[in-house]
């Protein structure tokens, strides 16, 4: 126990990668690093420069002849010409975007609006990162340690990404280009390899393909087979080649923040080049180890492509945030409900017969309130939700504790005296409804489009439609400027009730 | 269990101060020794794993603050004493048994805890705040923010984090809560959608050991109702310094000191996360073995 050896190096998953990962099938971008962690990523070894070794070339076991060499590039190339048309065959964005709305329409059958009408717009893809003279996409950024000629090969990388956004739009096909072009021309000395990679690393987030395991692959192979693979336990231990295991190590982290599991595929790939027990390929089993352990153990889970579309992002928030099983979920369109709209969008709603049966039983007299907007967050993507509730139930709530209290001193719980003695099936009825908290009944709630007050007034003239009750009945408006002012508050008010908590005396209905 | 108020008291006892109350002059010399630290180095230098000293009250502040509070402190020694003689020892705990270990009930719980996010360490913009909240409950919220500090080595940011007092003896003796009766981690919360991690931090006597941690992450669905999470202990994952390890140990249950709550997925924006309290139960349904299984690993090479 006390000399084992812990692993603080980078190799090891960081603790945080729990979050990158939404437990369901596949990719997220839900991103982490703790603090210790973020400490350690900070935590760079100073790299020296690495002059590309020729020596290494041969003092490999096997040479390779330029003959074979070529083999290998060709297999690989054929390879990935294989991927990308399986790729272009299986995912075609307009196809999958299409499965989203059929399952989408096939779900929310109380959608009011046929969800195939749903309009879907392109999210916005991430600028392309600028390198300029101060900044670089090189891990180190001490401008000191990066070489002249390492500034060369970057830029040179740099400048082919840009030219082929230029000539052939960024996309995943491009991308794969650009790596393809790279190991044609550097298939003998593969000069700038890691330049290259870090460059490409870089540029994920604008071609789109940042959570795509093919792109992965694809980068890892700018690296030269066999070449690097070490030899003896010195070598391991050593960090062979230390520059380009690192910017492995940097790559499967990257995957790892956006959640990308690699496969077994991927795992060859890094054997081919590293050898199998090299510090990446060692980071790549403890990834093939951890991330499939906890893809799945979000108990609430959140689909694993979000949909573009604002009317689906706010109803698969209100289906995680609703408990009643029973809710039906609604979507309007201000244009169609209102005679005269001060704006076009629309108003997710969610509300149960139970709580339509609580809004029903509501005294008159008594305001309701209309509360939020709230920040509810699917992943990355913040949504704001407003809640019509009432005060509590502090009657019910009492009767309900009254009653825990007499369970508990019952001691004859479990003895039946009489055997034919019939249980009341009201005595079994749970006093309280979920939506009966101690702090508020909540009666129903909503994610308008744009989270204005006019859009919440047109809900609640949506809830009158079902609820007429409503109508009736006072209610007051309490909408928070903006989430972000600070002005953060819980919900509801559970004083009145944690008052009475500890006495015997139940208040009047 | 100790309670958490007696550590309010006692903190002026321990010989560095409160994690907040640090001058920037101290951040400034943290920051430029923060990089300097080999990640082949066993050594820490303090428990906090930091890579600068903590700062030293003078002896005279160390000697008035004794001599203050020494009655005080000879009671609690006395009341410990007798509570240890009269004290009925726990045999066994029976199925569905809970003990509240934290409760934010008033607002001296809250306020014991520390809270930090990544702008304390100038690593990160993010904001946090632990406030006790007219619901009776306690409200961790800020403000995640995912920009990066151009320092040019950190490459992610977007941390906050709360951190249970440690349970204090008398005289300020660090001490030590036995969980060994329960197997289950209870929370009732209420939050925004946002997964969370639970921290479990133990007592342990060598260095090497002090930046051990033990995590398992804590999902809210957002919205206005209440949760009950249940966590079985085996779940919870050795990290050390913030990295999960090869080598998986149960939940050293006899030594616990801290439980933490970290907010820091990669979403931007305001967080915030109502808790109401953590409690342990003991859950005959609930396996008591570790989740995780461990591999011999038949090859030469490190095993960390």
């Amino acid at each position: 126990m006390l000399f084992r050896m812990y692993n603080m190096s980078k190799t090891s998953c960081t603790a945080g990668f729990w979050l990158r990962l939404l437990y369901e099938q596949g990719p997220s971008r839900i991103v982490l690093a703790s603090r210790l962690a973020l400490q350690l990523t900070s935590q760079q070894s100073g790299q020296r420069p690495v002059n590309y070794c020729h020596r290494r070339y041969f003092l490999t076991s096997e040479r390779l002849t330029s003959k074979k060499r070529y083999l290998y590039t060709s297999v690989a190339l054929q390879e990935k010409e294989q991927t990308k048309h399986q790729m272009k065959d299986d995912m075609p964005e307009e196809k999958s975007l299409l499965k989203n709305k059929d399952r989408f329409s096939g779900k929310a059958a109380a959608v009011e609006k046929p969800a195939s009408d749903l309009t879907t717009t392109e999210r916005l893809k991430p600028p392309r990162p600028v390198i300029d003279d101060k900044e670089s996409s090189l891990p180190n950024h001490d401008p000191g340690r990066i070489t002249e000629e390492q500034r060369r090969l970057e830029r040179k990388a740099d400048s082919m990404f840009q030219e082929l956004i230029e000539t052939r739009g960024a996309s995943k096909d491009t991308f794969m280009f650009a790596v393809k072009k790279f190991v044609d021309r550097e298939n003998v000395y593969w000069r700038g390899a890691v330049e290259f990679i870090y460059a490409g690393m870089k540029e994920m987030d604008h071609f789109g393909v940042h959570k795509d395991l093919d792109a992965y692959k694809a980068l890892i192979q700018a690296f030269p087979e066999e070449k690097m693979i070490p030899r003896n336990a010195w070598q391991v231990e050593f960090m062979h080649y230390p520059r380009h295991q690192q910017c492995g190590i940097d790559l499967l982290e990257q995957m790892e923040h956006n959640g990308v599991i690699p496969d077994d595929a991927f795992g060859v790939l890094l054997k081919n080049r590293f050898g199998r027990e090299a510090h990446v390929t060692r980071k790549f089993r403890r990834m093939l180890y951890w991330l499939p352990k906890f893809k799945n153990i979000n108990p609430y889970p959140i689909p694993m492509e979000l949909p573009l579309d604002p009317r689906e992002l706010a109803l698969i928030a209100l289906r995680r945030m609703s408990v009643d099983q029973e809710t039906h979920f609604k979507v309007f369109e201000t244009v169609e409900v209102e005679e005269e709209p001060e704006e076009d969008t629309f108003i997710a709603s969610a509300q149960s017969p139970t709580q339509q049966r609580l809004i029903n039983q509501h005294k008159t007299e008594e305001p309701l309130f209309v509360e939020g907007p709230y920040p509810v967050y699917l992943r990355d993507i913040r949504q704001n939700y407003f809640l019509l509730r009432a005060e509590p139930n502090i009657h019910a709530l009492m009767k309900k504790k009254q009653q825990e209290k007499a369970d508990e001193d019952d001691e004859n719980l479990f003895e039946w005296k009489n055997f034919f003695e019939e249980e009341q099936s009201s005595e079994l009825r749970p006093i309280l409804s979920v939506h009966e908290q101690d702090d508020s009944t909540i009666l129903a709630l909503s994610i308008t489009g744009t989270g204005t007050k006019s859009s919440v007034m047109s809900w609640v003239r949506c809830l009158e439609m079902t609820n007429p009750q409503l109508a009736r009945t006072p209610i007051l408006f309490k909408i928070l400027t903006s989430p972000d002012s600070g002005q953060l508050d819980v919900i509801g008010d559970s004083r009145p009730f944690k008052a009475l908590e500890n006495t015997s005396r139940i208040p009047d209905k | 269990m100790a309670s958490s108020t007696s550590y309010c008291r006692l903190v002026a006892f321990r010989s560095c101060g409160p994690l907040l109350k640090r001058s920037p002059k101290d951040i400034g010399s943290f920051i430029s020794k923060r990089h300097e630290k080999s990640t082949a180095v066993f050594y820490e230098r303090n428990k906090k794993g930091l890579d600068r000293d903590l700062k030293k009250r003078p002896l005279r502040h160390a000697l008035k603050m004794s001599l203050q509070n020494f009655g005080p402190e000879l009671k609690l020694l006395y009341q410990e004493q007798k509570e240890a003689f009269t004290r009925f020892p726990v045999i066994s705990v029976d199925h569905g048994n809970y003990e509240l270990v934290y409760s934010f009930n008033d607002a001296d719980s809250v306020k014991s805890w520390a809270v930090t996010a990544d702008r304390d360490n100038e690593g990160g913009k993010s904001t946090a705040n632990f406030t006790f909240s007219k619901n009776r409950t306690g409200l961790f919220h800020g403000y995640l923010s995912k920009e990066v500090p151009k320092d040019g080595k950190t490459k992610y940011a977007g941390y906050a984090n709360i951190t249970s007092p440690k349970p204090m003896k008398s005289f300020g003796r660090e001490s030590q809560m036995d969980w060994s009766h329960f197997n289950c981690l209870l929370l009732r919360l209420r939050g925004d959608g946002r997964p969370y991690m639970i921290v479990i931090g133990c007592n342990f006597y060598y260095d090497i050991n002090w930046l051990n941690r033990w995590s398992y992450p804590v999902f809210t669905r957002g919205g206005p109702y209440w949760q009950h999470v249940k966590i079985p202990l085996g779940k919870f994952f050795t990290t050390h310094h913030g990295r999960i390890q090869d080598k998986q140990e149960f939940l050293p249950l006899k030594m616990i000191n801290s439980v933490g709550i970290t907010a820091a997925d990669s979403a931007e924006g305001p967080f915030s996360l109502e808790i109401d309290s953590i409690a342990l139960m003991n859950d005959i349904n609930v396996s008591n073995k570790h989740a995780y299984e461990m591999y011999e690993n038949k090859y030469y090479e490190v095993q960390c």
